[in-house]
C-alpha cells in the first residue's frame, strides 16, 4: 500500500485551500478524499456488482447443481467430470466425422478461431497494410471502406454475407458450387464452419489493417531511405524493417486472436445459430444463458470456468514468449 | 557527363527495383479493390432491391434497375411488428439506449479517469492494474452469473438495467480519458482554484472542458458500440427490442424462399444509416481513435 504520508496529491500542491476567501472545516486532504470518494462511489459499485460478484458467484456456481426453479446445492467437482465424460465418451455424433463427438467438435471449432486469426488473418493483413503505406493509388479510400465492417451492425453484416450464398437468390451459390462446394454450405460440418470462418476473415481483416497501417505509419523514414540504399526489396523490407518495428502490435494481435477461442461466439450465433455444428464454448455458454433456465446455468459456469483456467495462463505464456524476438521497439 | 543510369537502363538495381515495385502495387491495387468490392456489394444491392416490391424481387430481377421505385418498404417496415414490438419502436429504444449508455458510459469513465490521473490516494494504482487485467485477461462463463445478479436487483428485462450494465467505466474509454487527463497540466486547475473554484468546479468547468476531444472521440465510438449491441439488449431487455435484436428476428420472419426481403433488406438499411452517418461525419476521428487503442509499435 502507498504511503500516505509522503503522497502528496497534485491538487494539495495546486492549493485549492489557498483562496483567503474560502475557510473550511476539513483539511485539504480530507477534502480531497471526500471529492475522489464522491466520484468514485458509482464508478467503483458498479464495478464490483458486475465484476466482483458476477466472477464470484460464477466461481460458486461452477460447483453447484441447480433444478429448474433456481434450488442451488454443492455438488463438489460433479459439473467438471461431467464436461470431460461428455467430451471423451459422449456418443452424440452429427458431424459425420467418425472420431469427433458433437461436444470435441465445440473444441475444434473454438481453437479454430485463434488458428485462422493468427495463420491467415494477421499474415493477410500485415501484407494488406505493408501495401498500403507504400503510396498506393486510393489508399485512403481503401482504409475507409476496409473499416467499414466495424460500424456496421453485426446482424446486418452476417445477413450481407449469408444471403450472397443463399439457393435462390445467392449471387455467389453459382461460383461455390462451380469451385466444388456442395449444397446448403451452412448446414453441414466442416464446410458450415469453414463458412463461419471465411466470414471472420472476410469482416475482420479491416480492424487488423486499421492497426498495423497506424503501427507501420509510425515507423520513422529513414528506416525506409536506408533500406532503399541498401537496396532490399520488398520482402527484405517487410521481415527486416517492419515486421521488427510493428512487433509489439503484431503481438497484441496474436494475443486477441488467442482470446477469440473464448468470446467468439457472435457470428456463429448470427450466422447458422449453431446448426451445422458450428457451436464454440461461448455459444454454447451464451445460448445456455439465453434458456433461463437455472439448470443450465451451473454447467456454463464451470464449462467458462476451466476454459478460462486452462487458456488465461496459456495466452499469457505465448505473449510473454513472443514479446521476446524484437524485445521493445523503441523509436 | 553522361547519365549513367540511362545507360545502364533495366540493369540498375533501382530501376529493377522500381519496376517489380510498380507491378508488385497494381497486384495488391487489384486484391485491395477486389475486396473493397466484395465489402460494398452486398450493401449496394441490398439498397437497389430495397427499392423494389416484394412481387418484383421474387419474379427474379435481383441485379437489374427497379421497374418502379417503391419507396413503401422504408414505411410498412417501419410499422411492421415482430412479437408485438414494431420496428419504429425498436428504432427508438436504440436511439434511447444509445444516447443514454453513451452519456452515462462516458460521463463515468471521465470521473473515474480524472480521479486516478489527478489525485493521490490509497488503492490508486490497484484500481488502475484491476481495470488494465480485466481488459487484457478474458473471463468466460460469467454471463449466467450476470442474469442472476439481474434478477437480484430487480433489473431484468428493463431499459434502466441495461444502462446499469452499459454504465460501467474501467474499459477502454477510461484508459483513453486516464491518458488525456494525464496530459493536462495542473496549472490550469490551479489558477481556478486561485479564481475561488472549487474541486468540483475545476473538474465540470476546466478539466472537462479542456477533454474535449479525446471525449468527444470516445463518445463517437461509444454510440456506434451501443447502437450495434446485440448481447446485452438481447439478454436483459427482450421486452424492449433494440433493433440490432429486432433485425435478427425480423429476417427470420421475413426471410425464407417465400419471404419479403426487399422489407428485410429496407431494415438493415435503416439499421446501418446512423452509423454510416457518424461515420461519414467522423471517419477520420474513428480511424485515429482505433488506431490509438493503447497499441505500441
Amino acid at each position: 500500500m502507498e504511503n500516505l504520508s509522503s503522497l502528496t496529491s497534485e491538487a494539495i500542491d495546486a492549493g485549492f485551500e489557498r483562496n483567503p476567501k474560502k475557510k473550511h472545516r476539513f483539511s485539504r486532504r480530507t477534502l480531497d478524499y471526500i471529492f475522489v470518494f464522491v466520484m468514485l462511489l458509482y464508478p467503483l459499485g458498479q464495478f464490483l456488482i458486475t465484476w466482483g460478484f458476477v466472477n464470484i458467484n460464477s466461481l460458486i456456481h461452477a460447483f453447484q447443481v441447480a433444478d429448474i426453479y433456481g434450488n442451488y446445492s454443492w455438488c463438489g467437482f460433479d459439473q467438471f467430470a461431467a464436461i470431460f465424460n461428455d467430451l471423451f465418451h459422449s456418443k452424440v455424433n452429427t458431424t459425420g466425422v467418425s472420431w469427433l463427438n458433437n461436444t470435441s467438435v465445440i473444441l475444434i471449432n473454438s481453437l479454430g478461431f485463434a488458428l485462422i486469426t493468427i495463420f491467415i488473418s494477421l499474415p493477410l493483413s500485415i501484407l494488406f497494410s505493408y501495401f498500403l503505406a507504400k503510396k498506393m493509388p486510393l489508399a485512403n479510400v481503401f482504409r475507409v471502406i476496409f473499416f467499414l465492417p466495424n460500424i456496421i451492425p453485426v446482424v446486418a453484416l452476417a445477413f450481407a454475407f449469408s444471403i450472397s450464398f443463399d439457393s435462390t437468390y445467392g449471387y455467389l451459390y453459382d461460383f461455390m458450387r462451380a469451385i466444388g462446394f456442395s449444397d446448403s454450405f451452412f448446414a453441414v460440418w466442416p464446410t458450415s464452419q469453414m463458412m463461419v470462418y471465411l466470414y471472420c476473415i472476410w469482416a475482420g481483416l479491416g480492424y487488423n489493417v486499421i492497426l498495423l497501417s497506424g503501427a507501420i505509419g509510425r515507423i520513422p523514414k529513414e528506416l525506409f531511405e536506408s533500406a532503399e540504399i541498401d537496396n532490399a526489396g520488398y520482402f527484405k523490407e517487410l521481415f527486416h524493417v517492419v515486421i521488427p518495428c510493428i512487433w509489439p502490435t503484431i503481438v497484441t494481435l496474436v494475443v486477441l486472436g488467442m482470446t477469440n477461442v473464448l468470446t467468439l461466439y457472435l457470428q456463429p450465433y448470427l450466422l447458422t445459430a449453431g446448426e451445422g455444428n458450428t457451436y464454440t464454448i461461448s455459444l454454447d455458454i451464451f445460448l445456455a444463458t439465453a434458456s433461463y433456465s437455472p439448470s443450465q446455468y451451473c454447467s456454463a459456469a464451470a464449462k467458462g470456468l476451466l476454459c478460462s483456467l486452462i487458456w488465461a495462463p496459456l495466452i499469457l505464456l505465448t505473449r510473454h514468449l513472443i514479446s521476446k524476438p524484437f524485445g521493445d521497439v523503441d523509436y | 557527363m553522361e547519365d549513367l543510369s540511362n545507360v545502364i537502363g533495366p540493369r540498375n538495381p533501382k530501376k529493377q527495383r522500381h519496376y517489380g515495385f510498380a507491378f508488385g502495387k497494381w497486384a495488391v491495387f487489384g486484391v485491395f479493390a477486389i475486396y473493397a468490392v466484395s465489402l460494398l456489394f452486398p450493401f449496394l444491392w441490398m439498397l437497389l432491391n430495397s427499392f423494389k416490391s416484394g412481387e418484383e424481387f421474387m419474379s427474379g430481377n435481383l441485379f437489374g434497375w427497379p421497374k418502379q421505385f417503391y419507396g413503401m418498404n422504408f414505411i410498412e417496415v417501419l410499422n411492421y411488428e415482430v412479437e408485438g414490438q414494431t420496428v419504429w419502436s425498436m428504432f427508438l429504444n436504440s436511439v434511447l439506449v444509445t444516447v443514454l449508455g453513451t452519456t452515462i458510459n462516458i460521463f463515468f469513465s471521465a470521473c473515474a479517469a480524472y480521479c486516478i490521473a489527478k489525485f493521490r490516494f490509497p488503492f490508486r494504482r490497484l484500481i488502475y492494474g484491476v481495470a488494465i487485467f480485466t481488459m487484457v485477461v478474458p473471463i468466460v462463463g460469467t454471463l449466467p452469473s450476470q442474469v442472476v445478479m439481474m434478477e437480484l436487483f430487480h433489473l431484468q428485462d428493463s431499459i434502466v438495467g441495461v444502462l446499469f450494465l452499459y454504465s460501467g467505466c474501467f474499459g477502454f474509454n477510461f484508459i483513453l480519458l486516464y491518458s488525456a487527463f494525464s496530459s493536462i497540466s495542473w496549472s490550469y486547475a490551479e489558477a481556478a482554484s486561485m479564481d475561488g473554484a472549487g474541486r468540483f468546479k475545476t473538474f465540470f468547468t476546466i478539466m472537462l472542458p479542456m477533454a474535449k476531444g479525446p471525449i468527444i472521440a470516445c463518445a463517437i465510438l461509444q454510440s456506434i458500440t451501443l447502437w450495434n449491441d446485440y448481447s446485452t439488449p438481447f439478454l436483459f431487455m427482450p421486452s424492449h427490442m433494440t433493433l440490432a435484436v429486432g433485425l435478427q428476428k425480423l429476417q427470420n420472419e421475413l426471410g425464407g424462399s417465400s419471404g419479403n426481403y426487399p422489407m428485410v433488406f429496407s431494415s438493415m438499411l435503416i439499421a446501418l444509416l446512423p452509423v454510416l452517418i457518424l461515420y461519414i461525419c467522423f471517419q477520420k476521428k474513428i480511424i485515429e481513435n482505433t488506431n490509438a487503442g493503447g497499441l505500441k509499435g
